[in-house]
């Protein structure tokens, strides 16, 4: 035979007719198990809708980012995290009626989560990059399964709309939360801007005239300021020299005496002018006040007096302030002179006419030369204002490199504080723009593809399947666990182990002899046996047949 | 009751058909071996014991033979008396030690079915003797009812005619024991137990002596009666006794003479009605 001459086979088959308790304990319960399963199950229909992930961009974006897995798949987990809360789920199952048969709420909960499955749906693509085949997600299906065609329909269509309403809350709400976050932040720079601007007018104020722009100016202010000056000078060196030539004359004059003949002239030239003028006319009156002057000896009523100086300068700096502002040069150079003769009056000068030199001539040159004296003060004053002020354009100069590094540093941050806000500005506005996009349902990057359809025939249960499963498992399990107890066993069995460790054949093998006890224990332990295996394969069969 | 009991065991044994020698036997059996019959000169001496009654419930609880309807395991007796006597006669021997591993491996119902087996043959005439003296089985395997036993002729108050009883057949003396001993090895080396085999050697005709005994393992009552037995028969139980256990008495069985291995509980039942 050929057990015997296999002796591992013929000992497989002796374990398992040693063992034949066991294995049909196990083989028939699964064997009965699944018959009952494939007989017993309720029909389940299956309805099922695909939705495209329309997002090219983004997948591009993906396949570039290549980092394995890709976040549309994430996000569909994480869409059904969020869709399929309790509260929800509990929402559809009112609205549909689906289960009426259930009472407790948790076991309904966990009936739905079980008939709603989620599938992501990848294509393979080749990497451009790394010249392999990869998946990228685009699509996903929802499907709910239920005892009723109808209800399975009505429940994947709630999902559907479940999901696609949830994807457009979820980018809306992600778009108008970056505009508000770009409006808060354009708001604070904005903020940082005019706090930088107001730094660099301070800065420009503390540095007036010194900043970098104005050196050109400056300089050319200075040019001019210096050619001025020099002006001023070859002014007061002509008048310097007209004055030392007038001073010449006025010698000259007082060389010849007082000017005996000139009140005599004076009283002819009155006589002639009476003919010809009428005694009120300005130059008869002025004539004749000068013929009183010079026949009375008095210099009361002269121009030339200090004090009748400063009355005529008084006049006219009252005149001249009705017509110039108080910084007008003529003004401050009216007051100069009032101030000049008021401290010559306080020091005792009583005028430089002399009354001596008394005459015409002389008393013009003296005019004349106290003209010039006062023009040359005002070219000296002039002089040392241009200087002082040439002085404090070099200053600005010099100081200009150091004030333009800061001033490069001010206005550089004020630049791109500027630039940042603009950026956001714009950021702010796409978002706005993007969300009024998705509110108006213009891009929708989920697209059903198709809608959930009125099953026809029942997806489950696979009772063909199921049957031939169970009756492989019977065979397969009992079978195992058979050998595997035999093989486990620490105990003697059979001739064949008698021989293998004590080398001697057993002169006799004496079955279990059978008795009255032994036959009721057999019968009772047969009898407990296939009670517990009916409750048993009952139990699995209810569990498996209220899960499904 | 004892006359159906007797029908039983002739129905069962009465006829013993020839056996076929195995090829293992055949190899140690080149001559051919002739059983020597018993005398009738002996036989004419032979001692007649008081007659004991037994139970048949009894007998049923614990598979001894007479009651005993299961055809394979009848079948598995024969083999075993059978293949028994040719041991025996091949070497000479005369006394069988029935031991096991461990306790409840069936040793005392190995025991008193063979010894039954072997006095149903009418050649054979067999002493069974209760040796394990910390747990004394037979009288109750047998539902003997007795007054002195394998104790009292220890402790001298006992002869041995007092001890021995006959079963429906004078051909088996069963010597019972009620009495458990704590020190039973040193009993068993004691004098007066070499007097006890001394005695049942001088009995005729000459007789096969099976001594019940404990487990191999589990005390040294085994290897201290060594000496006094010739042959050791191992009863091995399927799926009770242990391979380790087995492996571990190779040594010990190494040093007697092991007349063979019975398996018990086998799940190897031949039940075909053709014998």
């Amino acid at each position: 035979m050929d057990s015997d001459n296999n002796p591992e086979f013929s000992g497989y088959i002796h374990a398992i007719a040693r063992r034949k308790a066991l294995l049909f304990g196990l083989a028939i319960p699964i064997a009965v198990l699944a018959i009952l399963l494939s007989i017993g199950l309720p029909d389940v229909y299956t309805s099922s809708a695909l939705v495209e992930i329309d997002e090219p961009t983004s997948s591009q974006a993906m396949a570039e980012t290549s980092s394995g897995e890709s976040y549309a798949d994430q996000y569909v987990q994480n869409l059904k995290g969020i869709v399929l809360t309790d509260s929800n789920l509990r929402r559809m199952i009112r609205e549909h009626d689906l289960y009426p048969d259930y009472d407790d709420e948790t076991a309904m909960l966990m009936r739905v989560k079980r008939d709603i499955s989620v599938n992501i749906v990848t294509t393979p693509i080749l990497d451009p990059r790394t010249g392999r085949e990869r998946e990228v997600v685009d699509a996903f299906t929802l499907s709910f399964d239920h005892r009723e065609p109808g209800k399975a329909q009505k429940g994947a269509e709630w999902l559907v709309s479940a999901f696609l309403a949830e994807h457009r809350r979820q980018r809306q709400g992600r778009a108008s939360n970056a505009a508000q976050f770009y409006a808060k932040e354009a708001e604070r720079l904005r903020t940082q801007v005019g706090g930088l601007e107001a730094k660099l007018a301070e800065f420009k104020r503390a540095n007036a005239g010194q900043l970098p722009e104005l050196t050109e100016v400056n300089m050319s202010i200075m040019d001019r300021a210096e050619s001025q000056l020099d002006q001023v000078n070859q002014q007061m060196a002509s008048l310097r020299q007209e004055r030392v030539f007038l001073a010449s004359q006025l010698e000259q004059s007082r060389a010849q005496g007082p000017d005996a003949g000139s009140l005599r002239g004076l009283e002819d030239q009155y006589a002639r002018m009476r003919s010809s003028y009428d005694e009120a006319h300005p130059d008869m009156v002025a004539l004749r006040r000068q013929i009183d002057a010079m026949k009375y000896g008095t210099s009361a009523g002269t121009g030339t007096s200090l004090k009748s100086q400063l009355n005529s300068k008084r006049a006219t700096l009252a005149e001249a302030r009705q017509r110039y502002g108080a910084e007008h040069p003529d003004i401050k150079r009216l007051q100069r002179d009032i101030a000049t003769l008021e401290t010559r009056i306080k020091n005792g000068e009583r005028g430089d006419v002399d009354m001596s030199d008394g005459t015409a001539v002389g008393m013009q040159l003296r005019t004349q030369i106290n003209a010039i004296d006062s023009q040359i003060g005002s070219l000296m004053a002039r002089s040392a204002e241009l200087r002082a002020k040439l002085s404090g354009l070099e200053r600005n100069v010099t100081a200009a490199p150091q004030v333009e590094r800061e001033y490069a540093n001010a206005t550089r941050d004020l630049n791109i504080a500027r630039e940042k806000y603009e950026q956001l500005l714009n950021r702010q506005m796409d978002a706005e723009v993007s969300e009024a996009a998705i509110v108006g349902g213009r891009v929708d990057e989920f697209r059903l593809v198709q809608a959930p359809m009125l099953p026809g025939e029942p997806a489950k249960p696979e009772r063909l399947a199921i049957l031939l499963i169970g009756l492989v498992a019977a065979v397969v399990l009992g079978l195992t666990i058979t050998v595997a107890t035999e093989a486990l066993d620490p105990k003697v069995r059979g001739a064949r182990d008698i021989r293998d460790l004590l080398n001697v054949s057993p002169l006799v093998a004496i079955p279990d002899i059978r008795n009255s006890r032994s036959r009721r224990r057999n019968a009772w332990r047969f009898v407990t046996a296939s009670a517990s295996g009916v409750v048993g394969v009952w139990i699995v069969f209810t569990v498996i047949a209220n899960y499904l | 009751m004892s006359t159906t009991m007797d029908d039983a065991i002739r129905r069962n044994f009465a006829d013993r058909a020839p056996e076929r020698p195995n090829t293992i036997e055949s190899a140690n059996l080149r001559m051919r071996a002739r059983r020597v019959t018993a005398a009738p000169a002996e036989l004419q001496q032979a001692r007649r014991f008081r007659q004991a009654s037994v139970d048949a419930r009894a007998m049923e609880r614990e598979c001894i033979l007479p009651a005993v309807s299961d055809v394979a395991a009848l079948r598995a007796f024969k083999i075993l008396r059978t293949r028994v006597l040719r041991r025996l006669d091949m070497h000479k021997w005369n006394s069988i030690a029935v031991s096991g591993m461990s306790v409840g491996e069936g040793k005392t119902m190995t025991a008193v079915n063979l010894a039954l087996a072997l006095s149903q043959d009418v050649n054979t005439w067999v002493f069974l003797v209760d040796l394990d003296l910390q747990r004394p089985q037979i009288a109750n395997y047998l539902g003997l009812s007795f007054e002195k036993g394998l104790s009292d002729y220890l402790l001298g108050k006992a002869e041995l005619e007092d001890v021995v009883y006959n079963l429906q057949s004078e051909r088996l003396g069963v010597i019972p024991n009620a009495r458990a001993f704590q020190h039973s090895s040193e009993f068993l080396n004691s004098p007066r137990m070499g007097e006890f085999t001394a005695a049942l050697e001088r009995e005729m005709p000459r007789r096969i002596v099976i001594f019940d005994m404990p487990p191999l393992l589990a005390s040294d009552d085994v290897l201290a009666f060594a000496p006094q037995f010739d042959s050791l028969l191992l009863v091995v139980s399927e799926g009770k006794s242990g391979r380790a256990m087995l492996r571990g008495a190779k040594e010990v069985l190494s040093e007697m003479n092991l007349l063979g291995v019975a398996l018990n509980r086998s799940k190897e039942r031949n039940e075909s009605a053709y014998y």
